[in-house]
């Protein structure tokens, strides 16, 4: 490291913003980067775990901004955000384990863009918006799915740093999360879906978001699927259609690789079962 | 590059010069001689590492020890430097839930700090709570059996470590 | 025989759960492992090694590294003053790179960050060679060449007559009867083919030691944590030069071993001593765990190949099988696996012809070594899942099938051992099938699975046998050397070593039983070479059954140097004297505490009465067993003293939309012969149990060009306390004459059934043949497919 800051304020935190800046948030990903050979001899390393104005979840007018600093646990323990967006609170608790947990944090899944990222899908399902400072404290909020370049990269500038996560609640949505791993903790995803469903009186459909992540190098969200079942009633027929769909997009997009072999029919499958499952 | 580390081990407050890219695991070990904290993956996979960082447990492999500045730091040591051992620490021997004990540093604060979070948790909710140490030996069950007896209050001493 | 109850033997401290001896330094933090040891001067040793292989090393710079500050010394393959090749198969350092594990160069350095960096910078020029990685690749006839000694096959059968990529001192064949025969009696035949994969002991401690010189006895000293110290210490005389008497090893608390360190340890110990010889300063070398994947053996993997053939009326007639394992670029212990994996071959059935070939084969991999069963798990997956497929075949009850083939007394087995002892492998079958509710649930799940679309339930039932011990692989001989101190505390120790599975506990516990002494009163000390006899290696589970016949023997040649001494003193003869609770009696009817001193005697005071007349107080004993007449030609004759039995029962779900596998339940039964310690006995059986369960689902070494790929916990995935099953365990004892108070083998049979029965339960959930290992998420929707 050539340089090490460890500021208290996100004002103090601006002045060392500098081109080679690296920021540390839990470290869970940056520390195993390092040990594989990750070289921060050239980088400044700003330290963002002694900054409290960037932990803590805010909720105002059917929204929540969470601070970039706050941990997956946090969310998981914080009752609001189980109740209006459950299926960020699921996403989170299928994190790594409760030391993962107890230490990364949102802004750090989302700085990363791993395509594996498990809170991702929800927080796209919830319409997420990144916040962004400049070193000269200028804000821009930029939406999740364009934030997300590819995997590894971001939008995010050199002067540049996440203050936060918007995301809408969705309280009265049916919600759910479902995370696809070869064992039941400490799982990268293999798969994972979110979906939210709200619906009229006339039981036609009023919302419907669906999401899949670890399939293609950035988290989907199939904007025009969801708008075709708009006002529509949900049966049989259309969950077999929407699945179908879905699938054959996420073909289409990655190509057929050895993933697919297993990774397409599985998709179909499980949107179709959490569609049924939900009663939508 | 080094500097100034000023943190709190175990009740003692601790000012040690470290690299500025130095890990948790690795001054605790190398430059604090606490060695009851091992490394098993240097990933953050297998919960060997475990230590209790302001109330809650991590994987000090992936704990950047600059990072520590004024913080509350807990490991494996704390628990006995009164020379009596925790119930947690009593229970584990009892009912055999350790074997190699490489894990079992780990596993113990785990367990303990599981149970602070929640003092009557399920069978389900300590099998989740101790998910993120590995352990090859034991199998779990006996782990699981011995968090589940200091849950049930086998052991008439406190047993919390944290405010 | 009967099921193991508490408290239901005439012995005070056997069969009795006694807490580990070794459980408070464990439970405190304070047990020194190896990488716990530090000291002043020390230097970080670590390895170089290339990316791809096989390769032949043309050039190696260490200019670059030899300039970071901190580098000490920097030894390559072209130094010409360093022992290069072990007394074993592999190199400490070599310039033909053979496998993902082969060292280059070996480097110390003040620090860890300079030694990192140092291996960094050392550029490594090589010219790359055509490798072979499969089994099937090895075998083609232009193939290249791996090894010098390998031979080709003539006729299927290894022969040296010809070059090739077959390891000949891993043949080993079965032939009992006549095959040809028993085809043509059997009314159905089948035959199927098995593979499984690489798979990682993954103990949590990676491998550690540290090697200095000790100016007191002026020994080149290393200490680890290994399997097998004296195994160990060969490695550090052969790389130093030193003789024995002058290379000193001691024992480390184990993190964990499985089979794993046995020669990893011993060639890190072995490169540690080259650089400490080289830079006169202590050696601390620490694998990471990547390194600890790629260095270590592994499982082997298999392919089987059988044919077997049954009459209607299900009793099996013929069997004949093909089984061929990777051993990888070093002939490691295939040589020595192979033959248990021949005995084994035919399952615990009694069959009447047999005809089986096993061998391995050379490829560009990591070699094959002891991992816990030494080759059962494999066998017994092909071999279970064979079973369950004939007894489709006969349109038969799986259950039926094995209770008409079992190996009962009197019967041969594969190599034509009679079986004189007690077999209670059809009672343990019907205690597990009634526990289990195994009938009941069988139509249970298969009419779930008539109506369910997304979830499939199986179960299926596994009957193994292991012979116990080395058996005629080895000579099952060892060593213990016990003393009394004068004021009534106890030192034990032995050649073998504490490997997590409680060995200490039961040692303890024998010579506690035969001393009438209290556990507090015994010491366990760990192996120094100095100190203790070599008593061979800590393998094939046979640390209690076999190794602690000579610690029994020294204990009761002490106990009764004691009651003689008692005996004379109160004027009686020694079968009146009894000893409990650290009190030596004359009467052995009733011990009352208020006993008049005149008829009884504190332990120490026999102690001290003894120091101070010039009285022994200290016996070492050895053991050897009677040798097995094994005719290693025709794999015919007495494999085994004795055999320990299981039985196991798993249950599944199987979500087939996405190949998620829940094993539910596991029932299992094993035949302890005696059960030292229910308690460690139990966790024996949940550790194995579990460690099958990842070798029947997650794990498995994704190998590329002989390159590991998942060489991480994040990516090798061992079970979690959240995806254990439901276990059931069930103790039974039987009558044996062998084996230390009767004690069968428990460490391997613990696990050895179980990922056979988790994927027998897999196939039944699915109604197909699972031929493969592990049931991957992607494997249940191949088979579904």
């Amino acid at each position: 490291m050539l340089n090490y800051y460890r500021p208290k304020t996100i004002e103090e935190c601006l002045e060392y913003i500098c081109d080679n800046r690296v920021y540390i948030a839990g470290g869970t990903d940056l520390l195993v980067e390092m040990k594989n050979g990750h070289d921060l001899s050239n980088n400044t390393v700003i330290d963002l775990t002694h900054i409290p104005e960037l932990a803590g979840v805010k909720r105002e007018y059917g929204e929540f901004e969470i601070m970039a600093c706050t941990t997956h646990d946090d969310i998981v323990m914080n009752t609001d955000i189980n109740k209006c967006l459950k299926v960020l609170s699921s996403a989170c608790r299928s994190v790594g384990s409760p030391q993962i947990r107890n230490k990364g944090t949102l802004g750090g899944s989302i700085g990363t863009a791993s395509p594996a990222s498990d809170p991702m899908p929800a927080l796209m399902l919830a319409d997420g918006r990144v916040v962004i400072i400049n070193k000269k404290g200028a804000i821009r909020e930029e939406k999740l799915e364009n934030f997300i370049v590819k995997p590894g990269i971001t939008t995010l500038k050199k002067d540049e740093m996440i203050l936060s996560i918007k995301v809408k609640s969705l309280e009265d949505y049916k919600q759910s999360f479902f995370k696809i791993g070869r064992r039941k903790a400490l799982a990268i995803a293999r798969l994972n879906f979110a979906i939210a469903v709200l619906k009229n009186d006339d039981e036609t459909i009023k919302d419907i978001r669906i999401v899949v992540g670890a399939a293609l190098p950035v988290t989907k969200r199939f904007y025009d699927i969801e708008k075709q079942l708009i006002g529509k009633k949900i049966t049989e027929k259309v969950i077999e259609q929407v699945s179908k769909e879905i699938s054959e997009q996420v073909l289409a997009i990655a190509g057929p690789r050895k993933s697919s072999e297993y990774k397409i029919p599985v998709i179909r499958n499980v949107i179709n079962r959490m569609l049924k499952e939900m009663e939508v | 590059m080094r500097m100034q580390l000023n943190t709190t081990v175990n009740d003692v407050a601790v000012s040690v010069e470290i690299e500025q890219d130095a890990r948790l695991l690795d001054v605790l070990r190398d430059q604090l001689g606490l060695l009851g904290t091992k490394e098993g993956c240097g990933v953050g996979e297998c919960g060997a590492c475990t230590v209790i960082i302001n109330g809650k447990t991590a994987n000090s492999c992936i704990t950047l020890a600059a990072s520590m500045e004024d913080c509350d730091i807990k490991t494996i040591e704390y628990l006995s430097k009164d020379g009596e051992l925790h119930p947690m620490q009593e229970s584990f021997i009892d009912n055999s839930a350790l074997q190699c004990g490489f894990c079992t540093p780990g596993f113990v604060l785990s367990g303990i700090s599981l149970l602070e979070r929640n003092p009557n948790p399920t069978t389900e909710e300590i099998k989740e709570g101790l998910s993120g140490n590995i352990c090859r030996c034991t199998g779990y069950e006996q782990i699981i059996k011995a968090v589940e007896d200091v849950r049930d209050k086998k052991y008439n001493k406190d047993g919390a470590i944290n405010e | 025989m009967s099921l193991f109850e508490h408290n239901n033997n005439k012995y005070n401290v056997i069969g009795k759960d006694i807490k580990r001896v070794d459980g408070l330094e464990k439970v405190k933090g304070t047990a020194l492992y190896a990488a716990d040891l530090y000291k002043q001067d020390m230097l970080y040793g670590g390895n170089v090694r290339i990316k791809e292989y096989p390769a032949k090393i043309t050039n190696i710079d260490t200019s670059l590294a030899l300039s970071i500050p901190g580098v000490v010394k920097i030894i390559t393959c072209f130094d010409t003053e360093a022992k290069k090749h072990s007394w074993a198969d592999y190199c400490y350092i070599t310039d033909e790179v053979k496998f993902c594990g082969d060292v280059v160069a070996i480097v110390a350095a003040e620090t860890k960050k300079a030694l990192d960096q140092a291996i960094k910078s050392i550029k490594v020029d090589y010219e790359l060679q055509e490798g072979v990685y499969t089994v099937a690749d090895a075998l083609k006839e232009d193939a290249p060449i791996i090894r010098e000694k390998g031979v080709g096959l003539v006729d299927g059968i290894p022969s040296k007559d010809k070059k090739g990529n077959i390891f000949i001192d891993s043949y080993y064949p079965i032939r009992k009867g006549d095959v040809e025969e028993g085809f043509k009696k059997s009314d159905v035949i089948i035959e199927r083919e098995y593979t499984v994969p690489f798979i990682d002991q993954a103990y949590i401690e990676p491998e550690a030691c540290m090697v200095y010189h000790d100016p007191k006895d002026g020994s080149i000293t290393g200490e680890a944590s290994a399997q097998n110290p004296f195994f160990t210490r060969r490695y550090l005389a052969d790389a130093s030069g030193y003789p024995m008497s002058e290379s000193r090893f001691i024992q480390r608390t184990l993190g964990g071993t499985f089979g794993g360190k046995e020669e990893g340890v011993g060639v890190q110990i072995g490169r540690a001593a080259i650089l400490h010889k080289a830079t006169r300063r202590p050696i601390k070398m620490v694998n990471s765990r990547e390194e600890s994947l790629m260095d270590s053996s592994k499982r082997h993997a298999f392919n089987f190949k059988y044919k077997i053939g049954a009459t209607k009326d299900g009793k099996i007639q013929a069997i004949e099988g093909t089984l061929v394992d990777n051993c990888g670029a070093y002939n490691n212990q295939t040589q020595f696996m192979n033959w248990r994996a021949s005995v084994h071959s035919a399952g615990v059935y009694d069959i009447p012809n047999v005809k089986t070939d096993t061998y391995g084969v050379f490829t560009n991999n990591v070699h094959g070594g002891a991992m816990r069963g030494y080759s059962s798990p494999q066998v017994i997956f092909a071999q279970e899942q064979l079973m369950n497929e004939l007894a489709k075949e006969l349109g038969m009850d799986n259950v039926e099938l094995r209770r008409k083939n079992i190996i009962r007394q009197n019967s041969l087995t594969a190599t034509s051992q009679l079986i004189t002892e007690e077999v209670i492998l059809e009672e343990m079958m019907d205690e597990l099938l009634n526990r289990s509710d195994y009938y009941k649930k069988k139509k249970e799940y298969e009419d779930f699975n008539k109506t369910s679309k997304n979830l499939k339930k199986g179960i299926s039932l596994v009957t193994v046998y292991r012979g116990a011990g080395l058996g005629a692989e080895g000579v099952d001989a060892n060593g213990a050397f016990i003393q009394a101190n004068e004021d009534g505390s106890l030192i034990i120790s032995t050649g073998m070593a504490e490997n997590g599975q409680g060995l200490q506990t039961a040692y303890a516990q024998i010579a506690a039983e035969a001393l009438g002494v209290t556990l507090d009163k015994i010491h366990f000390h760990s192996v120094d070479t100095h100190a203790i006899a070599d008593s061979g290696m800590t393998v094939a589970s046979r640390g209690t059954t076999m190794g602690a016949q000579s610690m029994k023997l020294a204990s009761e040649k002490l106990a009764m140097l004691f009651k003689e001494h008692v005996a004379q003193k109160f004027c009686t003869t020694v079968d009146r004297i009894s000893c409990k609770d650290n009190y030596y009696y004359d009467n052995e009817d009733n011990f009352p505490a208020n006993y008049s001193s005149d008829k009884r005697i504190a332990f120490k005071d026999i102690c001290n009465e003894r120091l101070w007349a010039g009285q022994q107080l200290a016996v070492y004993e050895w053991f050897r067993p009677a040798l097995n007449q094994y005719d290693h030609h025709t794999g015919q004759g007495t494999a085994f003293p004795t055999y320990t039995y299981n039985v196991c029962i798993s249950e599944v779900e199987v979500d087939i939309e996405i190949g998620d596998i829940k094993v539910t339940k596991v029932t299992s039964a094993l035949d302890c012969g005696r059960v030292i310690n229910p308690n460690m006995v139990k966790g024996q059986m949940y550790g194995g149990i579990v460690m099958g369960l990842g070798y029947a689902i997650t794990e498995e070494i994704e190998l590329n060009k002989g390159r590991i790929l998942n060489d991480n916990f994040d990516s090798y995935i061992l079970p979690t306390s959240m995806d254990i099953p439901e276990m059931d365990l069930v103790l039974f004892e039987s009558e044996t004459k062998e084996g230390t108070y009767g004690a069968k083998s428990v460490g391997e049979p613990a696990t050895e059934a179980i990922a056979a029965s988790i994927a027998g339960a897999v196939g039944h959930a699915l109604d197909k043949n699972v031929d493969h290992l592990p049931c991957s998420l992607e494997s249940i929707l191949k088979y579904m497919d």
